[in-house]
């Protein structure tokens, strides 16, 4: 609709042609939306450029710092976020609107009203989009609760069964990570705090801070459920599995391994053979570390 | 990781503490090679050999290092604390132990 300004709008236009500049340079720039391909490959292009150079330097056996300043150059996305933030405003229904969206939700990771505004714009021009799938791992990982609402909506809107139910396992995750937030929220000393603002902005935090974890994961068990009740879903091929496999490792690890369970016993051996079980050391605090020397 | 846990197990030895490990190195070995170098004094599960061994499999552990706190009663309490946090959510759980 932007692209086509109303009879009134061209009327004025047409009386004021002279006496407003401004307004005929806003039109030109509406209908002159680049393409979400250009920008694409610029950001490819540039990617691989650092890749390229990341690569020899890093190989080439130089010291710690200058390889660390050099991942920290690792081109981003916010350099191109305007300029595909017009395409979405400018032409939300079309194929581009969705890249866009997607882009700022899994490249920029954008939060506040732009995190709004794309997920507004996919769910309601793109709800049945192939393209969704690949947002869905982001929105797993994000504990913004607009989140969950988009997911919610597309899962009870979608006419895609294939997008239904991975919204469906996207909402265990989502709610999942929203639980491990509030409690990090909950624990986060400054340094720490001050990342999760940057990562989710304040308004999101203090929001999270006054939600229940307990609650995200009763949440979270539920659309587990959902996922493994539904014979169609369930079996929907997803990472060298199906979604059902991933439902019911998320409900095992809900029911066992999430703070308030009691761990699951491990019998077994020590480095040397000799035998071993984790309920031998009841009575005590203890701290269990996954390691490896590598 | 190392210097961090030596000097936890130090400072709470004496107390009901224990740090476990469950290693997931392939060559056993060489893990005690680096438990004598590294003076690593706690004991660790063998996990087979792998990253995909039965230990981790059945904690669904899908990165490394992953750390669990359980009270006295063998109830998850903490996860994924390192440095401080660890210290902060050891100390509160032995604390609340010691006041039992």
């Amino acid at each position: 609709m932007r692209n086509r300004p109303s009879l009134v709008v061209q009327a004025l236009l047409a009386s004021c042609l002279f006496a407003a500049p401004s307004l005929l340079a806003q039109q030109g720039e509406a209908s002159e939306v680049e393409a979400f391909a250009v920008i694409q490959a610029e950001y490819d292009a540039a990617y691989q450029q650092w890749m390229d150079t990341y690569r020899e330097v890093a190989s080439s056996g130089a010291d710690k710092d200058v390889i660390s300043k050099l991942r920290a150059e690792r081109p981003s996305g916010t350099a191109y976020l305007d300029r595909v933030v017009k395409i979405l405003n400018a032409k939300p229904a079309s194929e581009d609107g969705a890249s866009a969206a997607i882009w700022m939700l899994g490249v920029v990771r954008v939060k506040g009203a732009q995190l709004g505004s794309a997920l507004d714009v996919l769910q309601k021009h793109h709800a049945d989009s192939k393209q969704l799938k690949r947002v869905m791992l982001a929105l797993s990982r994000n504990a913004t609760p607009a989140v969950a609402v988009f997911l919610e909506k597309v899962s009870a809107t979608s006419t895609s069964s294939e997008i239904r139910g991975r919204t469906s396992f996207a909402l265990a995750e989502h709610f999942k990570t929203r639980a491990n937030t509030i409690r990090a929220i909950a624990m986060a000393d400054g340094k720490k705090l001050v990342r999760i603002v940057g990562t989710l902005g304040s308004d999101v935090v203090d929001v999270l801070r006054c939600e229940d974890p307990v609650a995200a994961e009763d949440n979270s068990s539920k659309w587990c459920e959902a996922v493994i009740n539904d014979a169609e879903f369930a079996a929907i091929e997803y990472f060298r599995g199906t979604l059902g496999e991933h439902a019911e490792r998320s409900l095992y690890e809900l029911r066992h391994l999430s703070i308030g369970k009691v761990a699951p016993d491990i019998i077994g051996e020590d480095i040397d053979g000799t035998a071993m079980k984790l309920s031998d050391y009841r009575g005590k605090v203890v701290v269990i570390d996954f390691w490896g020397d590598w | 990781m190392y210097p961090h846990e030596r000097s936890l197990v130090k400072r709470l030895s004496g107390k009901p503490f224990a740090l476990l490990g469950v290693n997931s190195d392939s060559d056993r070995d060489k893990v005690k090679d680096v438990i004598k170098e590294k003076g690593l004094t706690w004991r660790s599960f063998w996990n087979g050999g792998s990253i995909n061994g039965p230990i981790s499999t059945a904690w669904n552990v899908r990165g490394w290092p992953t750390i669990y706190v359980l009270d006295e009663n063998g109830v998850i309490r903490f996860q994924n604390v390192r440095g401080e946090a660890m210290d902060k959510a050891v100390d509160s759980l032995l604390a609340s132990l010691e006041n039992k």
